[in-house]
């Protein structure tokens, strides 16, 4: 028996997870042939030779092309430090904002002031150097109306769901727009706000639990309850 | 010898002040995941010990100046609040307490994958609400709870435990009484599955013989508190699981 965990089970660092030959995925460290988790996890075995270690907590680390969701925080002399729920603090330059070369006079609070939202794409990130972001794309940018949902990052792929089902299921169901970024901020966008508020429900919902095994179904359940529930709430009203 | 001062530490069938054997730990519950508001955290008791641990990050660092180029940096608070001994501690920190916060730093760091965020900080907080002998060491112990609970990547969880020397015999995880009244005091913690020691500290006598007899008893009690650590981590976050899949495990 190589693989030394059950199925679902949650492991703790430095837990044996597989011995020999058979693929580890996720956040793990070898040493000879003994695999071990590397942070707080649940073991999914996916193949008879196969684990996958979801972390239950994660900080987000900045990846080159992430569409992430930051919050203005400080304007320097040519550019916005931008909160993007991660260890690091993100930088946007003026020269991402605008198409020409300014000038330094510039009053930069006047185009993204301190509490702005912005939609922004990392364009590069090492750990020696603090994210860079840009705005120069379609459907990136400020934020002028929505609702923000907060999530543990770890739990973004679930949102997103198996090819984006979740977030296109979510779309559809409720007529809402989804940016989901990848630091672990949604924001909801939606004509009617009933519809916003069970669209954020939805979501927090179902990034309570540590491991969903299917997330496109746990989604369908928790909108019908929650619209279930409003209209008994409304046709009361 | 027997006792300094008088105080009887054993009675006739060399049990202890509490009744316990000289190989046997206090009573040990350890919970994490306690506090919403930080990352990561723990609750100890063990024996009349309670402690709480949060721990913050990784985050930026503030100063920025004191920020590694290439690894994280791990900073510990140990203070002990002014109600957890019988006289009232003052709740500057002491000398006492700015050496403790330094050697818990240091028995936790070889734990910790530091080179995995670097230009960050992890901040561990570890107040002591009711203390009664070997807070260092029970402070470890939900330390490296605490921050396996904050996502922080590890290579083991560190646990720790006191042995010490009390009428000329050694006894394990000794209490407030036995550490004033003992004739020695020595804080072990290790890294339970390597079996690697990462703290190490003496007080009092100790023959060649009864150091390798400490470090054996010491091995034996921090194989419980690791079974207790990962039985707290794992109930912690089993049980979210549980709920969502009804008692089963999906295929």
């Amino acid at each position: 028996m190589p693989i030394r965990v059950s199925n679902g089970q949650v492991v703790v660092p430095g837990e044996l997870v597989a011995e020999g030959r058979c693929e580890v995925l996720g956040p793990h460290f070898s040493s000879g042939r003994r695999h071990y988790a590397k942070v707080l996890s649940v073991a999914v075995v996916e193949k008879p030779r196969r684990v996958r270690l979801i972390p239950l907590k994660r900080s987000y680390v900045p990846v080159e092309g992430d569409v992430v969701i930051g919050k203005v925080v400080d304007i320097g002399p040519t550019s916005w430090v931008i909160d993007i729920n991660s260890p690091y603090m993100a930088l946007l330059q003026v020269s991402e904002v605008f198409p020409r070369p300014t000038t330094l006079q510039r009053d930069l609070s006047k185009i993204l002031k301190v509490g702005d939202v912005v939609i922004a794409k990392v364009l590069s990130f090492d750990f020696a150097h603090d994210p860079l972001l840009t705005i120069k794309e379609s459907k990136l940018g400020k934020v002028s109306k929505g609702l923000l949902v907060e999530i543990p990052p770890s739990r973004v792929s679930r949102i997103i769901g198996r090819k984006g089902q979740v977030v296109n299921y979510l779309r559809d169901v409720l007529g809402v727009e989804l940016v989901v970024g990848r630091n672990g901020r949604v924001l909801v966008v939606g004509e009617d706000s009933e519809r916003e508020a069970v669209a954020a429900y939805v979501i927090k919902r179902l990034c309570e639990e540590a491991y969903v095994p299917d997330p496109l179904a746990a989604a369908k359940q928790l909108v019908e309850e929650a619209l279930s529930s409003r209209g008994d709430v409304s046709g009361r009203g | 010898m027997g006792g300094a001062e008088g105080v009887k530490l054993l009675d006739e069938e060399g049990r202890r002040l509490d009744g316990r054997a000289l190989n046997e730990l206090r009573k040990c519950r350890i919970e994490a995941g306690v506090l919403k508001n930080a990352n990561g955290s723990a609750y100890i008791e063990l024996g009349r010990n309670k402690i709480l641990v949060a721990v913050y990050g990784p985050r930026e660092v503030h100063p920025r100046h004191e920020a590694l180029p290439d690894r994280m940096l791990l900073r510990c608070k140990y203070s002990m609040l002014p109600f957890s001994v019988p006289d009232r501690k003052n709740p500057a920190p002491s000398r006492r307490e700015v050496e403790l916060s330094k050697v818990i730093r240091e028995a936790l760091e070889p734990a910790i994958f530091l080179e995995e965020y670097p230009r960050t900080t992890v901040d561990v907080y570890i107040e002591v609400i009711e203390a009664d002998g070997s807070t260092r060491v029970a402070s470890i112990t939900a330390a490296s709870v605490a921050l396996a609970d904050a996502g922080i990547p590890m290579r083991d969880l560190v646990a720790g435990v006191s042995v010490g020397k009390i009428e000329g015999k050694l006894a394990i995880d000794i209490n407030g009484i036995e550490d004033q009244y003992g004739e020695g005091d020595m804080p072990i913690a290790m890294m339970p599955r390597l079996g690697e020691i990462t703290l190490i500290q003496a007080d009092g006598r100790f023959t060649r013989d009864e150091v390798v007899q400490a470090l054996q008893m010491a091995r034996e009690a921090i194989a419980k508190l690791y079974e207790e650590q990962k039985r707290a981590l794992k109930e912690k976050y089993s049980r979210i699981l549980e709920e969502v899949e009804g008692g089963e495990v999906v295929r």
